[in-house]
């Protein structure tokens, strides 16, 4: 087609390709951490929906996804086991560590045989942990190339072997006994929380309070309120996500300014041939628009497509998982649309203003 | 015939820093419909002045022009645009074509302007083969001769069916077989469409080509 859009970003295919990829880095930025954000606290919920314990018991000022000390005296499990309506109280110590260059993963310490009964996890492959170095971790873990028999390294170079594969996820991927996680922490009788399963779910929240009255002094949660979406349990990821929005719009919004002040700098004859031709304000402006929405769409189609790659790739390398949204989708292509509209703005009003006759005679 | 233009009592200053510079000092010319005129004078005479004052894309300092009826001077920026997409085609030294557009583009670009995305592709066939264009329909600028260029940049000027076509030295860039050529077509407008041309050249030969010649010095016709 025949197009002065069309071919004045055919004319200059290196400054066109860097637009277009000034505007996909924006998309690429939100969809990325979006999806991140996503996919994190998805996978946090569906692990945690698999606890299937009602009620978690801590101290105060701990409690939350964050929370990794292990402060809690494990003597309070048989006191829970007193209250009237609950079943089981199992003791958890969750504790982060690093992984690999990249990630943070999270190993539990648990009762293996009372943790299963709780969270009906089942082995999928070899056995419960039981010396200290031995541990159990879910499909998803071991399908990164960690079968029965192989070893893990955590706590530094320490190499832990994997005696058994569970599904379906719950919690951490990894657990060790709750004694070999208390040796290592050197908490003894000590866990960061314990998990209580009610007799009957329906009255939770009347088992949570009698908890509540009888072991004063500590903190009693329902499961469902524990593990809150990771936006809702950082503060600071609503502000960081919204700041990242708008520095996405205005890379997006810069770019684009700049290629198209730098379009019509070079085409000022053109802009001048447009007006001896009767082309009106509107009409130069709506011209110079449209070339930078062509560019806006062809950078949201490669940032779509880069935060695809991307989100694959560190998948593939971390443990982290990305979910894209398709409403975060759309608002990423607004923000470069956008971004695009209004960085071409000022430069299509200046072309617009031009005088006709020193534009005719521009070199 | 109709008076297709009329120029009253012209006057242009330009503004150089602190000096006023006088362009054109009282111009009055009238020129009918279907008549090829050439405006002849030396450098700085208030020729180009004239013709961009003619075509709008000027508001001259005094004076009053009024084009096929319709009063330049008294229009605003928006109206003298419309005026000007409307009635006028402008042909230049320079062919001032859009080099990424092919030869049809050009046309179809000056279509698109004319009537919001009008598109008529046997209006654009009919001009492009009477210019001996039809074999260069899809050619780019950078594909063309001088003389092919000036001849899309007339066929550009023409294709809207404007009341005048100015021209501002339109051979002044090309050599003596393809200036005749061009001129060929000029004429050929102007007798079989009746369209009135009004030109600006330093050639004698290319003057010799229209029914009247004026001659400007300093700002006057003489």
């Amino acid at each position: 087609m025949d197009s002065l859009v069309i071919s004045n970003i055919r004319q200059r295919p290196l400054r066109s390709a860097i637009s277009v990829l000034g505007v996909a880095l924006g998309v690429t930025l939100v969809m990325l951490f979006t999806g991140l954000s996503r996919g994190m606290s998805d996978d946090l919920q569906r692990r945690s929906s698999n606890v299937r314990a009602e009620i978690i018991f801590t101290r105060h000022g701990l409690g939350g996804v964050t929370s990794t000390t292990a402060s809690l005296s494990t003597k309070y499990v048989d006191l829970l086991k007193q209250v009237e309506g609950v079943e089981a109280a199992v003791p958890v110590i969750r504790h982060f560590y690093a992984s690999g260059i990249w990630g943070v993963d999270q190993v539990e310490g648990v009762d293996w045989d009372a943790f299963t009964k709780m969270s009906n996890i089942r082995l999928v492959q070899g056995r419960g942990p039981r010396a200290f170095d031995e541990i159990v971790i879910d499909e998803t873990k071991a399908s990164r190339n960690h079968p029965v028999g192989s070893s893990l390294k955590l706590y530094g170079d320490k190499d832990f072997h994997v005696v058994g594969i569970y599904a379906p996820e719950s919690g951490a991927r990894a657990k060790l006994s709750l004694e070999a996680m208390q040796n290592y922490l050197e908490a003894p009788e000590k866990c960061t929380y314990i998990l209580v399963k009610v007799k009957n779910p329906a009255e939770q929240i009347a088992v949570a309070r009698r908890i509540d009255q009888q072991l004063q002094g500590n903190k009693v949660q329902l499961t469902s309120e524990f593990f809150p979406s990771v936006e809702k349990s950082i503060p600071g990821l609503a502000i960081f996500m919204r700041v990242l929005v708008i520095l996405a719009a205005v890379v997006s919004a810069l770019v684009v300014m700049l290629a198209m002040h730098t379009t019509i700098t070079e085409r000022t004859r053109e802009i001048g041939i447009l007006k001896a031709m009767g082309a009106s304000r509107r009409y130069i402006i709506s011209e110079i628009e449209r070339e930078a929405l062509a560019i806006s769409v062809m950078g949201i189609v490669v940032g779509f497509a880069l935060a695809a790659l991307a989100g694959f790739f560190i998948h593939k390398m971390t443990s982290l998982i990305f979910e894209f949204g398709i409403w975060w989708a759309v608002t990423a292509a607004i923000i470069g649309l956008a971004g695009g509209a209004l960085g071409a703005l000022y430069p299509a009003a200046r072309a617009a203003n031009l005088d006709p006759v020193n534009a005719l005679a521009y070199e | 015939m109709a008076t297709i233009l009329k120029a009253e009592d012209l006057e242009k200053v330009y503004r150089v820093g602190k000096v006023d510079v006088p362009a054109l000092r009282g111009v009055t010319l009238t020129v009918q419909e279907g008549e090829f005129l050439a405006v002849m004078g030396p450098s700085g005479c208030g020729k180009s002045t004239m013709l961009h004052l003619m075509g709008g894309l000027l508001t001259p300092t005094k004076g009053r022009i009024i084009v096929d009826g319709e009063d330049l001077t008294a229009a605003s920026d928006s109206k003298r645009t419309d005026i000007r997409r409307r009635k006028i085609g402008f042909v230049f030294q320079r062919f001032n074509l859009f080099p990424t557009l092919t030869a049809e583009g050009n046309l179809r670009l000056a279509e698109r302007i004319h009537a919001n995305g009008a598109d008529d592709p046997d209006r654009r066939r009919e001009i492009l083969r009477m210019l001996k264009l039809e074999d260069k329909m899809h050619h780019k600028p950078l594909e063309l001769s001088g003389g092919e260029q000036q001849r899309v940049a007339l066929a550009r000027a023409v294709v809207n069916r404007p009341a005048i076509v100015l021209a501002d030295e339109p051979t002044g860039n090309l050599d003596t077989e393809n200036s005749a050529l061009v001129l060929k077509m000029f004429r050929e407008l102007n007798d079989r469409f009746n369209q009135t041309i009004i030109m600006i050249t330093h050639n004698p030969e290319a003057a010799a080509a229209c029914q009247r010649v004026i001659q400007m010095r300093d700002g006057h016709i003489v």
